[in-house]
């Protein structure tokens, strides 16, 4: 009694899904892109077990070629990121979207965020005894 | 419509659940409370194990257990609204997927993936989020874009790869050695579903086959799925199809539901229509066996050179070792580098020129250009 093909089949097929929705649905572009990787993981779940139940090693063998392919998807796209960042100071794909389609209507957020909460103010000790000077000490003699 | 909520309600209520579960949890302006799509996940977990029933063996304990952190996981990331919170939820995703390929006799990727992703990407994730967020939380991880189409786009997807893994599970059960029984027994059942004639003595038929009661109605649609699965010649495979999907659309869909006795007459004439189809079948497979299949399973399996591992033969099962047992996944390492080595020397050559070239373009990608294009010292 051990798990069948389709259980892996399944599994592998809510990682994709839940990564698919964090691509479409997220704006942060570090996050689209984790979610990519857990796309590639859940391919790669498929892969596996139909290496297992197949009772050959050709999935395994193109799931290290998946592995060196997604090392090489993250060097290039976090360079791209770091240079996006650079240039516009934030993280939202949302502020690139003039690379639109001409006829695409751009997205406005109208809705306000919520009011950031207010910081809690901590009590604070008031000082007692005497600061030491600040005399620079150095190794040299 | 209705029919299909009612056959499948046990896949798409959790799906439904689930769906609206990750819908409340995206980050959005005006959010519900996260009590409510944690509860609904909650649910939805709760009716995925009653669909999965019990546990019997450590090896199904150990599958849920690393499935289920994956998934978790998994939604923890695609809701975080703090980005190093879901870079670390990736690398439990990352982890308990590893679990799952120690499961599979992966053992050689379940380490080699642990280093990868686990150490090495998931640390450079974290030194960008360290070099890019020093201001704090952007507004983007409090807005999702277009939250509903996404997540709906996503279901309606598990939701098909579901039912295909599903209806594939159910044809690919039977080999297509037991498919000409499995006609046989269906031949058998029409005859004397046929036979009958009453209502009550179909009744008496459907227990006797020990089917369930939808199978009789289903019996065109067993036929046609048996038809197929004969390794029959490729036109004439077709022309069994065809025929009895005309049965199917036309006579029998016709038919008034209840089983009255004008129905169960009507219902006759076509199982002895489709019995002959059946029989015929039978016969041409009879003749000439899988002389020209339509698919050649064998030959898909077959591995690339002798060192990709001997291959099970799908009626033997999994390749064994020499006392007979299961070979042990130990020799899991050998074989894959053999295989790396022989049967793709020049896809590993072509990835290290990749990896090569990734790296150098990362380098320049990375660079800091002024406005003329020139090197920032």
């Amino acid at each position: 009694m051990t798990p069948d093909l389709h259980h892996y089949l399944f599994v592998g097929a809510v990682l994709f899904v839940l990564g698919l929705v964090g691509f479409l649905a997220r704006r942060n572009m570090i996050l689209m892109f984790l979610c990519a990787e857990m796309m590639l993981q859940g391919v790669a779940i498929n892969l596996v077990a139909f290496a297992r139940y197949k009772g050959n090693l050709q999935g395994q063998a193109f799931v290290l070629f998946l592995l060196t392919v997604a090392a090489c998807e993250a060097a290039i796209a976090l360079a791209v990121i770091l240079m996006l960042y650079r240039k516009r100071q934030t993280l939202d794909v949302s502020t690139w979207q003039d690379l639109r389609e001409p006829d695409q209507e751009p997205t406005v957020d109208e809705e306000p965020l919520p009011a950031p909460e207010p910081q809690e103010k901590w009590p604070r000790l008031t000082p007692a005894g005497r600061e030491p000077g600040h005399r620079e000490e150095t190794t040299r003699g | 419509m209705w029919e299909l909520l009612q056959q499948n309600w046990a896949t798409l209520l959790p799906l439904a659940t689930g769906a609206l579960g990750v819908l409340a949890l995206l980050p959005q302006p005006r959010r519900l409370p996260s009590v409510v799509g944690v509860g609904l996940l909650v649910v939805t977990f709760v009716l995925a194990t009653l669909a999965i029933g019990s546990v019997t063996t450590v090896e199904k304990g150990l599958f849920y257990g690393f499935s289920f952190i994956a998934i978790v996981a998994g939604v923890l990331l695609v809701t975080q609204t703090q980005p190093a919170r879901a870079a670390l939820s990736f690398t439990l995703v990352v982890l308990a997927t590893c679990g799952l390929f120690l499961l599979l006799a992966a053992p050689f990727l379940f380490a080699a993936t642990i280093i990868v992703y686990a150490g090495a990407i998931v640390v450079i994730f974290l030194f960008v989020l360290m070099l890019a967020q020093q201001t704090g939380r952007d507004d983007a991880d409090l807005r999702s874009r277009e939250p509903l189409l996404a997540v709906v786009t996503g279901f309606v997807l598990l939701g098909t790869l579901f039912y295909l893994i599903e209806r594939e599970k159910a044809t690919t059960a039977e080999t297509p050695a037991n498919a000409a029984g499995e006609l046989r027994r269906l031949i058998d059942v029409a005859r004397r579903a046929r036979e009958a004639a009453t209502p009550e003595q179909l009744r008496a038929v459907v227990d006797s086959a020990a089917v369930e009661d939808n199978r009789v109605k289903r019996l065109p649609e067993l036929f046609l799925e048996q038809t197929r699965q004969l390794s029959l010649q490729r036109n004439a495979l077709e022309a069994f199809e065809k025929r009895i999907e005309d049965e199917v659309t036309g006579p029998w869909a016709t038919l008034p539901p209840d089983n009255g006795d004008a129905a169960t007459k009507e219902r006759r004439a076509v199982l002895e229509k489709i019995q002959v189809i059946g029989t015929e079948a039978l016969a041409l497979e009879a003749l000439a066996p899988g002389a020209l299949a339509r698919s050649a399973p064998e030959r898909s399996h077959r591995p690339l050179s002798q060192f990709s591992g001997p291959v099970g033969v799908p009626t033997a099962g999994l390749r064994t070792g020499p006392d007979g047992k299961p070979a042990m996944p130990a020799e899991n390492p050998t074989y894959l580098g053999k295989s790396l080595f022989t049967d793709y020397i020049l896809p590993v050559e072509l990835g290290g020129i990749l990896l090569l070239v990734a790296v150098v373009g990362a380098i320049v990608i990375a660079q800091r250009q002024d406005e003329q294009g020139k090197e920032i010292e």
